[in-house]
């Protein structure tokens, strides 16, 4: 991971620098933290809320029930990592979230169980489970994706919403074969 | 919409349930808070990668030398930004999307097109670098080659959909 950030940042400086964009280059990199700034803040409200929202319902046991509900789907897709409890708990309410476009909510949740798989895995491992959330995270099936729902609304489209059903037909494409492609590749590459 | 629903939900639950809504609220957006300092780094060295990609002319190169082969597949080569940008960032992605519906109308074919891939699929390498970080993990192992496989297969999924509906 840190590779392809190193080798990918060292190419393009390279580039840049041999193509005399030094100075472009250099304004870019001064507006970059700005922009993380202004989107860090953006994010940290929506984390924030949902955060609070999250654990109203998680005191009130509605994780619970619903880590209960998908118990045996939770262990086939995380494997053994899918038995704990709080794994299970945090892992059902990030993809819940994920499925119903409510980013901000799916985050914290996600991030919780990562810390969570990691505390029991050893040392410096990226395990199975691991690595199939994460795959999870990436292609995410979402019923309403609000983001472009809204931009499109915004634009005037004639049906906002016609592009849900191939955009589903998409993602849960990319999640079967992501989660087909990671049993065969556990087996071959090192952990 | 959604969001305003749970947040409604929630409350009558927990009020339900017998839990001090308030007190669980304020944790949990402390919980937030927490995570968000956790995410700010890996945000702005995924806005930094952006900035190089960009600012370096790399991204024009590449988009370049991908247009004869997009055009010899019969994709639109407007989408071609698009996609380059959309594994990096979220938020470029979705401004090249915003672009496209300037330019061609949002019921023209590649705003279309972009927004149901936008709709489609995740910002690869900033969700990979967040949630491996959260983990303390660096080896990412298979999933980007994986990840990105499956989202190939997954956009034309969604492009040959998109034609049939």
């Amino acid at each position: 991971m840190g590779g392809v950030f190193f080798y990918a940042i060292l190419f393009c400086g390279a580039v840049g620098l041999f193509t005399g964009r030094g100075e472009a280059l250099g304004t870019a990199v001064l507006a970059c933290g700005e922009e993380a700034v202004r989107l860090g803040l953006t994010l940290c409200g929506s984390y924030m809320v949902f955060g609070g929202i999250l654990k109203v319902l998680e005191r009130g046991g509605a994780l619970r029930l619903l880590s209960g509900a998908l118990r045996r789907p939770m262990r086939w897709l995380l494997g053994p990592e899918g038995r704990d409890e709080a794994v299970r708990q945090s892992a059902c309410a990030n993809l819940t979230a994920n499925l119903l476009g409510l980013g901000g909510a799916a985050t914290p949740a996600g991030l919780a169980a990562m810390r969570r798989m990691a505390e029991r895995a050893p040392k410096g491992r990226t395990t199975r489970g691991m690595c199939v959330f994460v795959l999870c995270n990436i292609a995410v099936p979402q019923l309403v994706p609000a983001t472009v729902l809204s931009l499109r609304a915004a634009a005037g489209a004639a049906r906002p919403g016609d592009i849900v059903l191939p955009a589903l037909l998409g993602s849960l494409t990319a999640a079967a074969l992501s989660v087909w492609l990671s049993r065969l590749c556990e087996r071959a590459w090192p952990k | 919409m959604s969001a305003a629903l749970l947040a409604l939900l929630a409350a009558l639950f927990g009020r339900h349930r017998g839990v001090d809504v308030y007190a669980a609220f304020v944790e949990g957006a402390k919980d937030g808070l927490r995570t968000a300092a956790q995410t700010a780094p890996c945000l702005c060295a995924a806005l930094l990668l952006l900035a190089f990609v960009r600012g370096s002319g790399v991204l024009e190169g590449l988009e370049g030398a991908l247009r004869p082969l997009f055009s010899r597949l019969g994709l639109e080569e407007a989408l071609l930004p698009f996609l380059l940008l959309r594994p990096v960032s979220g938020s470029a992605s979705l401004a090249a999307l915003q672009g496209l519906i300037d330019r061609f109308g949002p019921d023209g074919a590649p705003a279309r097109m972009a927004a149901a891939l936008f709709a489609s699929s995740e910002t690869t390498l900033y969700v990979a670098s967040l949630y491996l970080g959260a983990a303390g993990r660096k080896r990412s192992r298979y999933i980007l080659p994986v990840a990105f496989f499956a989202w190939a297969c997954g956009a034309a999924v969604t492009l040959f959909a998109l034609e049939l509906f």
